[in-house]
């Protein structure tokens, strides 16, 4: 697959440094719990902090090397939402150890209980412009303002996007990714702004142009 | 085949499908596309919740691999767009923290593979998504031709470009060709 003389040396590289980013990967088990309160609470989640999976795992059946727990510091530090991060942070500080893998700042209870609140990434972004703050501080702030029982200024799901009622009403119709792109290549338009555009024809009662 | 797609029911089945079978390898995907965790489980979730409801349909696909990929990665090309603030983020102090046992060699690894990794993430989006599904998923250009609904000939040329862009801001390729 190689196309230059060179490349094979540089596809390695490439290959390496996209590997090292799967570190970074979330954790299944979690997306999977946001996805189920999402399904559960489509319209207006209710704030549920998520079940805390390996809480009863006993401390001594896990520190029985100090290299093992080295390995799983360093693991739970690559991945802090990973469920083995989950797990050590339950392990470390039930032997009087205060650490987390989470990013400075930025707890593993408010980001349980921001994300089960059912907040977008758009709801982000506008936290962010409304605190002039950046990511982590956002969600570690509306988190805790949940976890105190306080209501963080915007409310989980209401930031709508520019053109999400078209895109929602077009998913809706039933329409499938195979006739957004023919409508794409029809319209000469790229995916989203395909979307928006039949979107807005099905919501003004129109037909679109398939077969 | 006829199915009514205003009548598919919201059932349990079939996001226990998508989860088991597809959800850690569309993670793993969209943290490579994106270079994010947290944008890979928010772009993850806001899909599947889409292809839940329409799964009775996508099952019946030959590849539905290949169609939740497509849609992550349009997700993904739409969120950027819309996203203009995300092209810098501070990643590199988390990727060092990962590797805070690193020494020596491995510490040049982690900064070499850091440098490599802000060179693809100044790729034009399509040629990144091109290279992360042929290095990364492994896809053919055939099958990525698919996730992207372009041609394989679109495929080898956006990986080509690609390819020559990073050849030019590598120095060390760079010394290499002299």
């Amino acid at each position: 697959m190689s196309e230059h003389p060179h490349d094979d040396e540089l596809i390695a590289r490439i290959t390496r440094a996209l590997h090292s980013r799967d570190a970074e990967q979330p954790d299944p088990a979690l997306v999977a719990a946001r996805l189920r309160a999402e399904l559960a609470h489509p319209p207006e989640a209710t704030v549920t902090t998520l079940r805390r999976r390996g809480g009863k795992l006993v401390a001594a059946g896990v520190v029985t090397s100090a290299l093992a727990v080295a390995g799983a510091g360093a693991a739970a530090a690559a991945n802090p939402y990973s469920d083995a991060a989950r797990r050590f942070e339950v392990v470390v500080q039930s032997v009087g150890i205060d650490w987390s893998a989470m990013p400075a700042g930025y707890t593993r209870e408010q980001y349980e209980a921001f994300w089960a609140a059912g907040y977008t990434p758009e709801d982000v972004t506008a936290l962010e412009e409304l605190w002039h703050t950046d990511t982590t501080e956002t969600k570690a702030r509306a988190g805790q303002l949940l976890l105190d029982g306080d209501t963080p200024p915007v409310a989980p799901g209401r930031v709508a996007l520019p053109g999400q009622a078209e895109a929602d009403a077009f998913w809706s119709a039933g329409y499938t990714i195979e006739d957004v792109e023919t409508l794409s290549a029809l319209w000469q338009t790229d995916p989203f702004e395909t979307k928006a555009r039949a979107g807005r024809l099905i919501l003004d009662g129109q037909q679109l142009p398939l077969d | 085949m006829s199915v009514d797609s205003a009548a598919i029911p919201v059932v349990e089945p079939a996001l226990d499908d998508l989860v088991r079978v597809h959800l850690a390898g569309l993670l793993r995907y969209a943290t490579v596309l994106t270079g994010d965790g947290h944008t890979a489980a928010d772009l993850v979730q806001e899909v599947l919740l889409r292809a839940h409801v329409r799964w009775t349909r996508i099952a019946l696909l030959e590849r539905p691999d290949l169609y939740l990929r497509r849609m992550v990665t349009n997700e993904h090309l739409s969120w950027r767009r819309r996203w203009h603030v995300r092209t810098i983020r501070p990643a590199t102090d988390e990727v060092l923290a990962a590797h805070s046992d690193a020494h020596g060699d491995h510490a040049d690894d982690v900064v070499h593979q850091d440098a490599m990794w802000r060179r693809l993430e100044a790729l034009p989006p399509r040629q990144r998504a091109v290279l992360v599904l042929r290095y990364y998923e492994g896809l053919s250009d055939m099958e990525i031709s698919q996730v992207l609904g372009t041609s394989p000939a679109t495929v080898r040329s956006h990986a080509s470009r690609a390819l020559a862009t990073l050849r030019d801001t590598d120095s060390s390729t760079r010394t290499e060709k002299r």
